[in-house]
């Protein structure tokens, strides 16, 4: 149990280490270059990107578009697909 | 006009379309469709090609309408801006989704062939580095490479079949047209739904050296899928027969295990590895090209290459978490994924291909008014 959190919090660690280094490298390029709007959609990809890992690692339930696929064509399916 | 400055020939745009189409059609649909089909399943890659073909034909003369611009700023111009903006996004969506899977397919053909004791999200981390190398160096880089490989690709795989071929057993494709029906229009939809993949190009068009030359890209591309899956799949269906390669989880990579010319050429099958590594990757490059490109021209961004470092993650997990096991994902494949295919790619091709014809009757009504 102990070594489970532990190395889940490696993980995180490691994931948000990530995140940061991604950060440094982009963030300098475009402030120098003032994309204001590139910065902003940049920061939401990377916040969305950076909570799914952590997300994924700690186990937390991320919403699944393969399951929402099979939601939709499930009727579709039901009536086509032969054998 | 674009963000993407760079150039491909037509010679390009044809390897990159066959590349990205063919890559994983050789290794994954050979199962898939002798499990629908059987025996007959070449029969179902004859009707796909026709199908892949007429896609082809929809999806370029849409693209020809408007041979400098891309899908989103025609989306735009044709649904306006949100909705346009929501069907370039969908489009974009697709192609993510499409690339996790991918990423995984890789990662489950490396380690169960090659590497069993690595654990699983290495390869995936690996593999998306790769990719995220060639698509920041850009849409012109990874065209070149994909011209030196592909040929490689298709050369290497001549030669496996042609050495495969004394063991073959043309038998083994009788008896002839016994299949059911449905179950050989079915394997069709499922490759056809490949060739509708093709549908990326839209966003290449305008990247062309000259776009109205696009609509040549149609018949080699199928010439070239249509000789590649017909050779593989009567091959492998000649080779191990039809029960036993719809049971394989990769039937390519086994007849490449099978081949051998004496004592001298063994375990060809890590050439094979190799190149199909390199043709996966490109392929997977190009559709994160497109991707990302989409979301980079929908928030009306300068440059697509900041968006790629964060894809990066958003791509992992969904490749990691997406499916549950193997069995969840050849079930996904066989059934649910052909039909997301096709409504996504022929859905939005003849949603905007309908849009265009509708303006313009509008402007003709205006100008003779």
């Amino acid at each position: 149990m102990r070594i489970r959190v532990k190395k889940m919090f490696l993980k995180v660690l490691l994931v948000l280490l990530l995140g940061a280094g991604v950060a440094y490298y982009e963030v300098p390029k475009l402030l120098q270059q003032q994309l204001k709007r590139e910065l902003i959609v940049f920061i939401c990809f990377l916040l969305i990107g950076v909570t799914l890992a952590l997300a994924m690692i700690l186990d937390l339930p991320i919403p699944n578009p393969t399951n929402a696929v099979e939601y939709i064509f499930s009727p579709v399916v039901r009536m086509l697909y032969p054998g | 006009m674009g963000i993407e400055k760079g150039k491909i020939s037509l010679w390009q745009a044809i390897l990159l379309v066959s590349n990205s189409i063919l890559a994983s059609m050789v290794l994954i649909t050979p199962a898939l469709l002798t499990k629908e089909a059987g025996q007959d399943a070449w029969l179902s890659v004859l009707i796909a090609g026709v199908v892949g073909c007429i896609i082809g034909f929809l999806v370029i003369s849409l693209g020809l309408r408007f041979p400098k611009q891309n899908l989103v700023e025609y989306s735009i111009e044709l649904l306006g801006p949100w909705f346009g903006r929501a069907v370039s996004i969908i489009f974009a969506l697709f192609f993510l989704h499409l690339n996790a899977y991918l990423v995984r397919a890789f990662s489950v053909l490396l380690i169960t062939e090659t590497m069993p004791e690595t654990p699983f999200s290495v390869f995936n981390i690996l593999m998306v580095i790769l990719v995220v190398y060639g698509v920041y160096l850009g849409l012109e880089v990874f065209s070149r490479v994909n011209e030196i490989i592909f040929p490689l690709f298709i050369l290497a795989g001549i030669i496996i079949f042609a050495l495969a071929a004394p063991e073959m057993d043309f038998e083994q494709l009788k008896p002839y047209l016994t299949h059911s029906f449905p179950g050989i229009l079915w394997g069709s939809l499922i490759l056809a739904s490949f060739y509708a993949e093709g549908a990326f190009v839209l966003m290449l068009i305008p990247s062309m050296r000259n776009p109205k030359e696009a609509k040549k890209i149609v018949v080699p591309v199928t010439i070239i899928l249509l000789f590649v899956i017909f050779i593989d799949v009567a091959g492998l269906i000649s080779l191990f027969g039809a029960q036993e390669t719809a049971r394989m989880l990769f039937p390519t990579f086994e007849l490449a295990k099978t081949v051998h010319l004496g004592a001298f050429l063994e375990r060809i099958e890590s050439l094979v590895v190799g190149l199909w590594v390199g043709s996966v990757s490109l392929k997977i490059m190009a559709y994160y090209y497109v991707s990302v490109i989409i979301f980079a021209e929908v928030f009306n961004l300068k440059d697509y290459r900041p968006l790629v470092l964060p894809y990066a993650f958003i791509l992992v997990v969904l490749s990691l978490t997406g499916w549950t096991d193997t069995n969840h994902v050849r079930l996904y494949l066989s059934r649910y994924h052909p039909l997301l295919t096709i409504t996504v790619m022929v859905g939005t091709t003849l949603l905007l291909l309908i849009a265009s014809l509708f303006k313009q009757r509008d402007t003709k009504g205006g100008e003779t008014q």
